[in-house]
């Protein structure tokens, strides 16, 4: 039996983990993916980011992640190779508020999906999100990182 | 010798003098001039993670900005429009003041304002300000100043200094605890001493605290270039800072000027007579 989508399920365009630790800014965001049909996770910092993608009863806990790199009680570079290493299958976007050419460069190569810079346009992050989720849909393995 | 050669002679070493005084007073301009290139130059070395903090501090509510405006024009319900109206109006504020703070970080200081600044007497009047604060509750301060010489300094940047140092104080202790204010001085070099028995500041930050946007303050509450700030302009004075801190149990911030700027007038005298006090802060209090 084929494996379904838990967020897709429910009729939503997907999941998407936004982690920023500013709660603003995930509002702004969460608000912006929610009119668009996206679920909604969020968390502000590593922590909470690795507790929501392990306590997910779903194979595949969220279909995108959008996450900042500058957070004041987490290494936001070390988070994104984290979830580069775990969770190869899902899409990582990062949302950085500094054009850091080198560090895009070397997170691109590390597997992340795009380097926004913020800020960053509705339409803009609404297609790159899709673009993410999609790509995930496409190379998802039903199968949980460890650590 | 003859009243004509000793003449002569004195007419010589007048002019030697004030030769003497002459090349020491350009020594002096050029080491002034030096100075200010270095502490220009070390202003340039931190742009670089000024401008990261800074485009991290802007563009986050930017981001945020932009996307409560672009819900806005969709949005039906008038509740949510005024909520994030309110959100950026929030938003934008917190942009001008990062924006405040860094003009100040960044200006470059001019010698012509400085004058003879009592440090016992900023310290008094920075207390008036700081206790206006919402958050300074029930906190009691004990003040007990020595007399120290006057600082040759801007007194705008003074102020700042300790407007910086004894809202930190205050923000640690959370409307209760002791803030403990000294002045002294040992061998001509001034000390400041503020003390607090707030929340301390973990071992692991303390390396970070002086870089410009760090910040334990929740995200909104507070741009991180306090401290920033105070190390540029006691930097900028030749002085130093020295911090005693365990978390749970208080900070100590120790600011230091060395002799050398001392006022010109310090060497004859002292900045007012040496007083202490203790007074309980309570919020309603108008001095």
């Amino acid at each position: 039996m084929e494996w379904q989508d838990p967020a897709m399920e429910s009729g939503k365009l997907g999941r998407v983990l936004i982690v920023n630790d500013v709660a603003v800014v995930r509002k702004a965001i969460r608000a912006t993916l929610a009119n668009a049909g996206y679920d909604v996770v969020e968390a502000e910092n590593d922590e909470q980011a690795i507790r929501i993608l392990w306590e997910m009863a779903d194979p595949v806990p969220v279909n995108a992640i959008l996450s900042d790199l500058r957070m004041p009680q987490s290494n936001g570079t070390e988070l994104v190779a984290y979830f580069r290493r775990q969770y190869p299958a899902i899409p990582v976007v990062v949302l950085a508020a500094y054009p850091d050419v080198e560090l895009a460069v070397s997170l691109m190569r590390q597997g992340v999906m795009d380097f926004l810079v913020k800020p960053v346009l509705q339409d803009e992050l609404l297609a790159v999100v899709k673009r993410a989720v999609e790509q995930g849909a496409t190379h998802r393995s039903p199968v949980r990182g460890v650590d | 010798m003859d009243a004509q050669g000793a003449s002569h002679e004195e007419s010589g070493r007048y002019a030697e003098r004030n030769g003497t005084e002459e090349a020491l007073r350009e020594s002096e301009e050029r080491c002034r001039q030096l100075q200010d290139r270095l502490i220009q130059a070390e202003k340039l070395a931190s742009l670089g993670t000024l401008v990261s903090g800074m485009a991290h501090e802007i563009n986050n509510p930017v981001q945020c900005i932009f996307g409560m405006a672009e819900i806005i024009l969709d949005e039906q319900d008038p509740a949510k429009i005024r909520e994030y109206a309110q959100d950026i109006i929030r938003l934008s504020k917190h942009i001008a003041t990062v924006v405040r703070d860094v003009s100040c970080y960044a200006r470059p200081g001019s010698r012509e304002d400085e004058i003879d600044v009592d440090l016992c007497e900023c310290l008094t009047e920075v207390i008036k300000m700081v206790r206006r604060c919402p958050h300074f509750g029930t906190v009691e301060v004990v003040t007990q100043f020595q007399p120290i010489p006057r600082l040759r300094a801007r007194r705008v940047e003074i102020d700042q200094v300790f407007i910086n140092l004894l809202s930190n104080a205050v923000q640690a202790m959370d409307g209760r605890g002791r803030l403990d204010l000294a002045t002294y001085s040992q061998n001509g070099t001034m000390f400041v001493r503020i003390s607090d028995t707030g929340c301390g500041i973990p071992k692991a930050l303390m390396h970070q605290i002086f870089d410009p946007f760090f910040t334990t303050k929740e995200p909104g509450k507070g741009t991180g270039l306090g401290l920033s700030i105070v190390y540029q302009i006691v930097n900028q004075y030749g002085g130093t800072i020295g911090i005693k801190s365990e978390e749970g149990n208080g900070s100590t911030f120790t600011v230091q000027f060395p002799a050398e700027n001392h006022s010109e007038e310090a060497h004859d005298g002292v900045a007012g007579p040496c007083y202490g006090k203790r007074e309980a802060g309570a919020r309603a209090d108008s001095q």
